[in-house]
């Protein structure tokens, strides 16, 4: 079965929402260069969707989620909510762990075991799901994924399985992360990628957020978009391309996505290269089928043909340090 | 700054009351109720954050309840506390 998506929502460096995204592809713009360096999100929108007084303990990272969530709802045309028995998966990769890595530095230094109960209850794993649960009174099954930079595939792959077994009609699926500069100087900081020249160069660093709701196939009209296909594994291809994120074009039905795929592009540079990022890359890949000018910018077939093929897919690689690696392949056929 | 100043800029800040400025907080206005709309969840924050900002401690919730009432009567308290 595949899943269709009703709509996304994002919050990234470049802006919320798909309009800025795609207004980001097509500039091919990243934002201003900022101080860390780290692409950061704004969340300031929010205030449209939720008061304010409602949200004062609710911290930078749940709000990019809650955020992107309300922004797939808006794209759905859901503004009414959604419908009664949805269900909610939140993947991410650090959790709050970097909100409250930042802020706690201090009081662990000075060995004060003291906890402030609003940095507690927002630096639980399952806080973000929580908010959007409780403020988009979602009452389907609610899962927090965390399996690092397979989260967001597991995620997608768990909210198929739902749809599959009747579990829910419709799933808010996504993923988010927030930027940290204690996590950045840990360990991110030290994340290359290959560039085209076999040199290496600093992966770009980012946050946000990215949000989707699926449903049934068969429950949705042909004009949607769809999952075709999710992929995991352990130990990917030496010959795969040398970046984290990657999203390949394919007009082959074959499973073996790298041998079928006729151009590929990395959009990294305009939200980053959090764990979660390839939320990000499935939200660009809807723009580019979404819009042929896009796709036809972005993934130049590479025998140096124009035609796009009849029934494009694109496949979001995301791979991880260790090898592991997960495809989410969305196409706008099926049916 | 004042010490009154002082308390008020923290209920602000660290209760992250969006909606209040400092200087609207009147030195006998009731914290709790609708006006500011801060909850028991607040007062275990103000008890932290007196905790971290001038090393007082409130031992329990009987003590707490009369404590945070204003902003006078938690200053009172901060005063005795370190003359003591």
């Amino acid at each position: 079965m595949k899943a269709c998506i009703l709509g996304a929502g994002v919050v990234g460096g470049f802006g919320c929402g798909r309009a800025a995204l795609e207004a980001a592809i097509r500039n091919r713009s990243a934002p201003e260069a900022p101080a860390v360096p780290a692409l950061t999100a704004q969340t300031d929108l929010l205030d449209r969707f939720v008061p304010p007084r409602t949200l004062r303990r609710v911290d930078h990272y749940a709000r990019m989620a809650l955020l992107a969530s309300r922004l797939a709802l808006e794209d759905a045309g859901m503004d009414d909510g959604l419908p009664e028995n949805t269900g909610l998966i939140v993947a991410t990769g650090m959790g709050p762990t970097a909100n409250t890595l930042d802020l706690q530095p201090a009081d662990v230094a000075a060995a004060d075991l003291a906890l402030s109960p609003i940095l507690f209850s927002n630096s639980v794993q399952n806080a973000a799901a929580a908010y959007i649960s409780m403020l988009l009174k979602i009452r389907g099954p609610c899962l927090s994924i965390n399996q690092y930079e397979m989260s967001v595939p597991l995620a997608f792959q768990t909210a198929i399985d739902w749809l599959e077994e009747g579990r829910t009609s419709t799933v808010l699926v996504g993923g988010v992360d927030c930027f940290s500069k204690a996590l950045h100087d840990a360990s991110l900081s030290r994340r290359e990628t290959k560039n085209g020249s076999g040199g290496r160069t600093p992966a770009p660093v980012g946050e946000g957020s990215a949000f989707f709701i699926l449903t049934r196939s068969d429950a949705a009209g042909a004009q949607y978009p769809f999952v075709h296909d999710v992929h995991m594994g352990a130990a990917m291809r030496p010959d795969a391309p040398p970046v984290p994120n990657t999203l390949m074009l394919h007009n082959s039905r074959k499973t073996d996505l790298l041998d079928h795929a006729s151009a590929h592009v990395d959009l990294t540079h305009l939200y980053g290269t959090f764990p979660t990022s390839m939320g990000m890359d499935v939200a660009a890949a809807l723009a580019l089928l979404r819009t042929e000018q896009l796709l036809s910018m972005c993934l130049p077939r590479s025998d140096g043909g124009s035609a796009i093929p009849e029934n494009p897919r694109i496949g979001c690689l995301k791979q991880g340090e260790t090898g592991d690696w997960g495809m989410i392949v969305i196409g706008r056929d099926g049916r | 700054m004042t010490l009154k100043d002082q308390l008020k800029q923290i209920i602000v800040e660290d209760l992250n009351l969006v909606h209040v400025l400092p200087e609207e907080i009147g030195d006998d206005d009731p914290l709790f109720g609708d006006r500011f709309g801060l909850d028991s969840i607040d007062a275990v924050e103000l008890v932290f954050q007196l905790k971290k900002h001038f090393g007082v401690v409130i031992k329990n919730q009987s003590e707490g309840r009369s404590i945070l009432q204003s902003v006078n009567t938690i200053a009172a308290f901060i005063e005795k506390r370190q003359e003591a």
